[in-house]
């Protein structure tokens, strides 16, 4: 299994694909670098002023903005900028003064390991829910209408809800953070899920898990409807089939049928959905972050913002589309290794 | 017919098998969750009560039953550890980095030392700096180092350390560089002492030696270690160390060594939730021991919970509308001054903000050094519409303006600007509310495009009228409505900008104190009554706390956790 997939890989490689995959990606940064550079400077809000106290005089001000060279040309702004990132540069936060690229490692563990976290709990219940609802139109209506409530309400709502019922009154999950206060992780990876397990430290690890579960769920009841939906749709397709016939014909098992012959085909549109799915949360968790206190990039790009720190909206945004453009590779290798009809080209 | 009967039985069969793994799984899993969260809420409660809370908090998991005992052994124990739900987000222990509002810099307040205490009533009282002395014209300041003081590490802080932190405090793009900009040199003539030359004199280089980013770092660290790693493993001389720091959490354990004293709490943790509803759950969980900044809803809920208390402490954030004169609607004076009349302030603040808040008639609240008990300006609907009939409007001719406020930056700040904008609607001022952000306000502060009126909450810690009435209304400040005008070359319709610059001048100026502060009193008071600014009330901070954690909290909106204790 593993080797096909490195096989895949391989021959990804050495094609042609790659070459204009990588274009295309040069592509998207591009674009990216010149929408994030320029949408923070179209809309009002000057950083500087942002960034003083009272009692300054409008030469400091003058000397400031020279210092982040904001009193140049926008098109030399930029350059300067593209030539940081072209030497692996984020930059430097105008409002922290520390490194955009430490910043965002110090806080993309946390959100990475939400969303990934939310992708396991919503692959898992959409995948059951969706191959159930459409093989028992019984169970179907009520999944159904679990899913239209799943899709209705935001994230943030229910993030909300969950806060108060279960943390506030019934007390059974924390209200904020990754763990309780005197838990102590050793960072190997900065998952605190993995580095607990690794670390044998099980308390830890259920500890993490209990703080973890309530962002996740309120991020992952939306998806697993989406999920759950794509994959009733292309399952009943799937069952459609001609081979299905014969294979029923042929008398497998209807289990056989559901699940191995049905059901990796039906995928793959849920792959591309939770490929998208995963970039999407990891900008759109922020909300659901600020409410569990969860200390991950959420907050970080808020802040930024709100304080128009130029160079750290900027820095997020385009490790956010490396890591969109990354993740929909590895998405179009993974459908050629699920359907190995699917070629590179 | 009989194949598909056994098909569809063993279908069937597997289907609701299939099921019930599934189920036992998912439950099975919750319930283990149930079933430990449960005790770990416990534990917590323990870990907050007891002094031992490594030993509980493995007995707990493993045998709950030994809880009891033990919360029954420990309940009399004193707590040693005070976690506060706090509502900013901390990412870099930097004192210097960037600018913030006042309870912003608490946890920096807890690690360091300033040059300057404040006490209570916003007076500048010895700190590390157990002494200053002006020099001759007030262009020099001696400054005497306390004796004794010791950093985290152990070493002494010297004079060095002081001036050091000053020529650091004043290098770009620190961010009250432009303010610290004005001493000239920094010398240090002895180990305990260290004079200062200004470039001209400033009267609130004082006050703000115990504002803001006015702290003390040690020079041998910060020169070994640089900026951005000092600001992750900071080392200062205040009464806690850090502990540990990573983000969201700060940990932070008593420094034994401090000057003044240990601190009564053995721990304290800044715990980020910067969702307000969160905070409310937090302390109601039990999770946090302390929090601030709540809604007003919850602040009243939870102070009527058995075991939280509420405290409602006025800060010095005066609530404020900033009218620029560079259109002809405020340009009247006669408008200007109707928009103030018509305005009821005490019902707004028993009404929206539920007397949690102070009416305040100049820039200068209760405490201030330039606040004048003996200034009213009146709610009177009468004199507005009076006032406004003699410039031609009236409720059915009304003056048209528009009115940009915040929405949820401060206290139901677009309430606030709802009601006033009905109250005016009464007397004959049609206002549009238009929401914008902070940042967009101080772009368009400093770009001449501002609304006819803006409502803004303008802080001062110092009590120094340099940094209300100075900073707010001068003409020559960059944070002034005045800025705008002279950048965009607009027109004053007021005619006021040479008079409001002669008026206050002399706040900045003055080297006589007790003449600044009458000067200061006076233009606070010639602002209003001119229309260039409507004071409208004096915020409050809403703090929630266990019940046995006893603090005062602070005018300046600091939380303090050295003054804290169970």
């Amino acid at each position: 299994m593993g080797s096909t997939l490195l096989h895949e890989l391989l021959m990804a490689i050495t094609s042609y694909y790659l070459f204009k995959r990588i274009l295309q990606m040069a592509a998207a940064l591009l674009g990216t670098s010149l929408v994030a550079f320029l949408i923070f400077r179209i809309i009002p809000g000057d950083p500087v002023s942002l960034m003083v106290g009272p009692g300054v005089t409008e030469e400091y001000i003058a000397q400031l903005k020279a210092y982040f060279k904001l009193d140049q040309p926008l098109i030399i702004q930029y350059l300067y900028w593209v030539a940081d990132l072209l030497s692996l540069n984020l930059g430097t936060s105008f409002r922290y003064g520390s490194s955009v690229s430490s910043l965002i490692f110090e806080r993309l563990p946390a959100t990475v390991e939400l969303v990934l976290f939310t992708l396991m709990i919503a692959v898992f219940f959409g995948v059951i829910t969706g191959v159930v609802a459409a093989v028992r139109q019984r169970v179907n209506t009520v999944i159904q209408a679990l899913t239209i409530s799943g899709l209705a309400i935001p994230h943030f709502l229910w993030a909300i809800i969950f806060v108060i019922f279960f943390a506030a009154i019934l007390k059974m999950f924390p209200a904020s953070g990754r763990v309780d206060i005197g838990v102590n992780i050793q960072t190997v990876t900065g998952f605190y899920l993995i580095d607990a397990l690794i670390t044998g430290n099980i308390d830890g690890f259920f500890n993490a898990l209990q703080h973890i579960t309530l962002p996740a769920i309120s991020l992952a009841i939306g998806m697993t409807a989406f999920i759950q939906r794509t994959l009733r749709s292309s399952m009943l397709e799937v069952l459609r089939e001609d081979y299905i016939l014969t294979d029923r014909m042929k008398g497998h098992s209807e289990l056989y049928i559901i699940f191995v012959r049905s059901l990796k085909n039906a995928l793959m549109p849920v792959i591309t959905l939770t490929g998208v799915q995963f970039t999407f949360l990891l900008g759109g968790s922020a909300i659901v972050e600020r409410i569990f206190g969860w200390p991950g990039m959420g907050n970080l790009l808020f802040t930024a913002v709100q304080y128009r720190d130029y160079t750290l909206v900027q820095g997020i945004l385009m490790f956010y589309t490396f890591i969109t453009i990354t993740v929909n590779f590895l998405v179009d290798i993974l459908y050629t290794y699920i359907n190995p009809k699917v070629e590179f080209k | 017919m009989n194949v598909m009967a056994d098909k569809s039985t063993r279908r069937n069969f597997l289907s609701t098998v299939g099921v019930g793994v599934a189920s036992a799984v998912i439950f099975g899993v919750g319930g283990y969750f149930l079933g430990s969260s449960g005790s770990r809420i416990i534990e917590r409660t323990v870990t907050q009560a007891a002094q031992t809370a490594t030993v509980t908090r493995t007995q707990t998991v493993t045998q709950p039953t030994t809880v009891i005992t033990t919360v029954t052994e420990t309940a009399a124990a004193r707590p040693t550890r005070l976690v506060i739900a706090w509502p900013f987000e901390i990412v870099t222990l930097n004192p210097y980095r960037f600018s913030r509002n006042i309870p912003v810099e608490s946890p920096m307040a807890t690690i360091y030392d300033r040059f300057l205490s404040q006490t209570r009533d916003l007076l500048q009282v010895p700190g590390v700096v157990e002494s200053w002395e002006w020099g001759a014209e007030k262009t020099s300041l001696d400054l005497r180092v306390r004796k004794g003081i010791k950093f985290h590490d152990g070493t002494e802080l010297t004079a060095e350390d002081v001036a050091f932190s000053l020529a650091t405090m004043k290098t770009p793009p620190n961010a009250y560089a432009g303010v610290w900009g004005v001493i000239s040199d920094i010398q240090v003539v002895n180990p305990s002492l260290v004079r200062l030359t200004l470039s001209r004199f400033d009267p609130s280089i004082i006050a703000w030696m115990g504002f803001l980013d006015a702290f003390v770092v040690p020079k041998h660290v910060w020169e070994r270690v640089g900026p951005d790693e000092f600001g992750k493993n900071p080392v200062g001389s205040g009464p806690y160390k850090v502990k540990s720091y990573r983000p969201g959490i700060l940990e932070l354990e008593r420094f034994d060594d401090y000057w003044r004293g240990a601190a009564a709490i053995k721990e304290v943790v800044f715990k980020e939730v910067l969702d307000p509803r969160s905070r409310a759950v937090e302390v109601e969980a039990g999770t946090s021991d302390y929090t601030l900044e709540v809604d007003i809803n919850d602040f009243q809920r939870l102070s009527s919970l058995q075991g939280l208390k509420g405290v409602s402490q006025l800060v010095t954030d005066v609530a404020i509308l900033m009218i620029p004169t560079y259109y002809p609607e405020t340009g009247d004076e006669n408008v200007r001054l109707a928009m103030h009349y018509a305005i009821d302030k005490e019902a707004i603040i028993n009404n929206i903000l539920r007397g949690h808040a102070r009416v305040v008639h100049t820039t200068e609240a209760p405490g201030y050094r330039a606040y004048d008990p003996d200034f009213k300006f009146p709610y009177d609907p009468a004199k507005a519409a009076e006032l406004l009939s003699k410039s031609g409007y009236s409720k059915s001719n009304p003056v048209k303006i528009t009115v940009a406020t915040f929405k949820g930056s401060f206290p139901r700040d677009y309430e606030v600007m709802q009601a006033i904008v009905a109250m005016w609607a009464e007397v004959g001022i049609e206002a549009q509310l238009e929401v914008i952000t902070i940042a967009q306000h101080f772009e368009m502060r400093n770009t001449g495009k501002m609304k006819h009126a803006h409502f803004y909450v303008w802080s001062n810690a110092t009590g120094d009228p340099i940094n209300s009435v100075g900073h707010s209304q001068w003409p020559n400040s960059p944070f002034s409505t005045w800025r705008g005008l002279k950048a965009a070359n607009l027109t004053d319709y007021s005619g006021l900008m040479n008079q409001a610059t002669e008026v206050i001048n002399p706040v900045f100026l003055e080297k006589d104190e007790e003449k600044r502060i009458a000067a200061a009193r006076q233009a606070a008071r010639w602002v209003v009554e001119k229309g260039l600014v409507i004071p409208l009330y004096q915020l409050a901070q809403l703090h929630i706390m266990k019940r046995d954690v006893k603090y005062d909290p602070w005018p300046q909106g600091w939380v303090l956790p050295y003054y804290m204790s169970y």
